[in-house]
């Protein structure tokens, strides 16, 4: 359907920058969409890693899970899960030429605060060997409450060298 | 390597990167808005370089080993012609790379 995908927000980082974060989901849509393309980090083995938001600011629990399959076109393919956790990841990147991480989320019950708050992920990444490597999988954080947005950064407080974040609606 | 010893570590390195001590600092954009991390975002990130320390000291050599043991392939293939055809080649080899990895990824004491 023409016109169904609305963008929110988009920003572009073009200078070190340790967070983004996309705010502005509510009960306007029922499904969003994260849309992250080209982005680069400032430290080598590295991921891209991100938590969901509420109207206090980034959710610093340990209620995340994820369940998801790696796809290596170097290796066997390997199960990447865990409960629990204090933040969702990428594969690692690194800095080398074309080392980048591009991926898609969709968002679901993120205005519900009586259920949980899911994310389905996809993701296609050069990763530090560099290899490509994809992502199919979800997550969720175990907590009832409603969810704002999502914080994007990088493991062990490195920075986002570049790279463009952008949060959509599905029209319903 | 203790969480208190780990958060030790992690709250130095992230002092040391707060503009307000000589570093570059850490920046979050928000709304597009790019601005200086709050002392509760500067709080997180000890937190989570910690636990990252905690990880890598403590658990990472598992995950290492398991991303480089050789395939599942190698193993069936060289056991079974073991076995089967009684040709060890492959399975000497496959005992080589193995003990490889576990030596390359030594288990914390």
């Amino acid at each position: 359907m023409a016109g169904s995908l609305i963008k929110i927000q988009e920003t572009i980082v073009s200078s070190s920058t340790g967070s983004v974060s996309l705010v502005g989901i509510d009960s306007t849509y029922d499904v969003y969409k994260v849309v992250w393309t080209n982005v680069t980090i400032d430290t080598d083995t590295k991921q891209l890693q991100w938590r969901y938001r509420n109207s206090s600011g980034d959710v610093n629990s340990s209620n995340y899970d994820k369940a998801r399959k790696i796809l290596k076109a170097n290796a066997s393919f390997t199960n990447s899960s865990g409960t629990n956790a204090t933040q969702f990841n990428t594969v690692s990147i690194g800095t080398g030429t074309q080392e980048q991480t591009n991926g898609i989320l969709y968002l679901f019950n993120f205005n519900n605060s009586s259920e949980y708050s899911f994310h389905t992920e996809e993701a296609s990444s050069l990763d530090y060997q560099p290899t490509l490597a994809g992502i199919q999988g979800g997550g969720v954080l175990t907590v009832t409450e409603s969810h704002t947005g999502l914080t994007f950064f990088v493991q062990d407080s490195n920075n986002l060298e570049s790279g463009t974040f952008t949060l959509y609606g599905l029209k319903k | 390597m203790t969480i208190e010893e780990a958060t030790a570590l992690a709250q130095a390195e992230i002092d040391a990167k707060k503009t307000i001590n000589g570093g570059e600092g850490m920046f979050a954009q928000v709304n597009n808005v790019r601005r200086e991390y709050t002392e509760a975002e500067y709080d997180q990130a000890v937190v989570d370089l910690a636990n990252s320390k905690m990880y890598v000291a403590n658990e990472k050599w598992m995950q290492d080993r398991a991303e480089a043991y050789p395939s599942q392939l190698s193993f069936i293939e060289a056991y079974t012609e073991k076995e089967i055809l009684g040709e060890s080649e492959k399975w000497d080899a496959y005992v080589v790379d193995y003990n490889k990895v576990r030596s390359d990824n030594p288990k914390p004491e």
